[in-house]
Formats: structure tokens, C-alpha cells, sequence
């Protein structure tokens, strides 16, 4: 049987997140890429020196139990969790700095890098970018009332939250590609009407 | 093990010995952890993207989209949800879980 003949490459060079067949293809521009190095790097930082009484720790590693009385029972789970917790934010952290150093060079000049990702190392970009999120936010004080385009462009926190803003949209992108039923035999992508 | 209501208190050489009053302390009392189970709740928060929550929901529990979203937006509307009961250990495990996606998630007894 021969092979079925391909109408043409859908053109999606301007999507944040493509999809070919089981890989996603993660575009950012050079200056992304250096901007994401340095927020890896700060989560990396948190997780090695952050304090416990740190906001953006107690949101990254939040209590169990809220009940007073059960002190011992969150101590325990705290001791056989935290290092786990750590750990896999950890394992996440390797995996998108692999993505950044192996991204390549898309055609046309432009800046533009791609980085190829299996379901699972999306599942770990979108865990590092989300828990980026949650440490931008809380270190901002975000809450449900705050509205990002109403800063002054002078405000000395419109930089955080240009940078929020952004992770935002990367974490929207990642769970739109995650959300689509993948494609299992790539060469009949987009062919049937 | 919450200590018996009512004891008989002998000693047999050195030692003291107590005894249960009913049949009921001797199981273990009204309050063991056998009888009440827990249950694992997800609070509101302003950050996690309502998209990323139902994601968390379907990836770890398995629930149907419909499902998950209408537990998401319980927990947006309400303030919290309850996504999961059972023993403690089982609880704890789920909250880790969550914890380990960003989600906000505590556990007490069910009421």
C-alpha cells in the first residue's frame, strides 16, 4: 500500500506550541530563552536557600493539616515528604534546562529557538513554568483583585509582572497542546477532511 | 489511641495493668482512625489558572473532564472543594500530590 500523499505541512511557525505527531514544539525567542535561564535559576536558588518562613516557600510547600491539634501528624508528613517534593522540583528543573541548552535555531533568522518536548517533559515544563508562577505571584502579592494592566508603567513591580504576565501565557500554551488529543500516526496529520 | 473512659486499674507483679472498660475501648474506642475517614480539600487561590486546576484534577484523580472542571469551579465559587476521602495515609499521599503541582490542598476529618 502506498504511503498517503501529505497536502502540505500545516504552517504553524507562529504557534507558541506545535504539535508533530507525540512531540510538541516549544518556540521562544533568544531573549525568552535567557529571561527563562534566569527564572530556573532563581527557582533553583529557592529550593536550595529558601527560608522557611519565606512566603514563596510556605506557598511552594504548604501545610497539610490546618488543625492545630495536629502537630505531630504534619511534622511526620513534612519529614517524609519535603525531600520528595524538593527532589522532583528538581528533576523538573534538569529537564526544561536540557530543553533551553538543546533547543535549535529556527529558519528565517528571526532569534527564534525551538525546543522539542515529549508528553512528559511538557507535563515537566509546565510543572516548573506553574511553580514560577506560584513564586512570581506570591512574591507580588497577586491577588484575585489585581489587574495587571492597570499598573503605571513606572511602578517598580511592572517588570515581575510583565514577567507573571508572560509565564502565564507560556503555562496557557503548554496546557492547550497538552489538552489536545495527541496525533499516534503522525504522517495522516491534518489529511482527512 | 485515645485512652479508655473508664479503667481498672491491678497490678500483676511490677507492672500496671489497664484494662478497658466496654468492648468498644477495647477495639480501639468511638474516634479510631478505622471509623473517620478524612477527606482532602483544594482551596481557591488567586494564581493557579482554572485551566491548569482542572488539568491537576484530571491528571491525578482520573475524573472525567466534566468532572474535574465542575470541581474547579466549586473550589473558585466556594472558596474550596472536597476531591478526595479516605484513610489518612491515603490523604496524606493526595495532598503531596497536589502539593507537588502547586495546588493548595489541606486535609481534616470528614464532618
Amino acid at each position: 500500500m502506498s504511503p498517503r500523499k501529505k497536502r502540505g505541512v500545516p504552517n504553524d511557525d507562529d504557534l507558541r506550541v506545535a504539535t508533530r505527531g507525540s512531540t510538541f514544539l516549544l518556540r521562544l525567542h533568544e531573549r525568552e530563552v535567557q529571561v527563562l535561564e534566569w527564572v530556573f535559576a532563581d527557582l533553583e536558588r529557592l529550593l536550595g536557600e529558601g527560608a522557611a518562613g519565606d512566603p514563596v516557600t510556605k506557598r511552594l510547600f504548604p501545610r497539610a493539616y490546618l488543625d492545630p491539634t495536629e502537630e505531630s501528624a504534619e511534622s511526620e508528613w513534612q519529614s517524609l515528604v519535603h525531600g520528595d517534593l524538593v527532589d522532583g522540583r528538581r528533576a523538573a528543573l534538569t529537564v526544561v534546562g536540557r530543553g533551553l541548552d538543546t533547543a535549535s535555531e529556527m529558519a528565517g533568522g528571526s532569534g527564534m529557538r525551538e525546543v522539542a518536548l515529549s508528553t512528559a517533559d511538557a507535563e515537566q515544563w509546565l510543572g516548573v513554568l506553574n511553580d514560577a508562577r506560584l513564586a512570581f505571584g506570591t512574591a507580588l502579592g497577586v491577588t484575585a483583585d489585581t489587574d495587571l494592566d492597570a499598573l503605571a508603567p513606572d511602578d517598580p513591580r511592572a517588570e515581575g509582572y510583565a514577567v507573571y504576565d508572560w509565564l502565564t501565557h507560556l503555562v496557557a500554551a503548554l496546557l492547550g497542546a497538552l489538552s489536545e488529543p495527541l496525533d499516534i500516526v503522525g504522517d495522516t496529520a491534518g489529511d482527512d477532511a | 489511641m485515645p485512652a479508655p473512659t473508664a479503667v481498672w486499674r491491678g497490678e500483676i507483679g511490677t507492672e500496671e495493668i489497664v484494662v478497658p472498660d466496654t468492648v468498644e475501648e477495647l477495639l480501639g474506642g468511638t474516634d479510631t482512625e478505622r471509623d473517620v475517614p478524612w477527606v482532602v480539600i483544594v482551596w481557591d487561590d488567586p494564581i493557579n489558572l482554572m485551566e491548569y486546576v482542572v488539568y491537576v484534577f484530571q491528571k491525578l484523580f482520573g475524573f472525567p473532564r466534566a468532572k474535574a472542571r465542575k470541581l474547579m469551579l466549586q473550589v473558585h465559587n466556594e472558596g474550596k472543594a472536597v476531591v478526595a476521602n479516605g484513610t489518612r495515609e491515603r490523604c496524606e499521599v493526595d495532598v503531596a500530590r497536589l502539593h507537588a503541582h502547586g495546588l493548595w490542598a489541606t486535609m481534616q476529618h470528614d464532618t
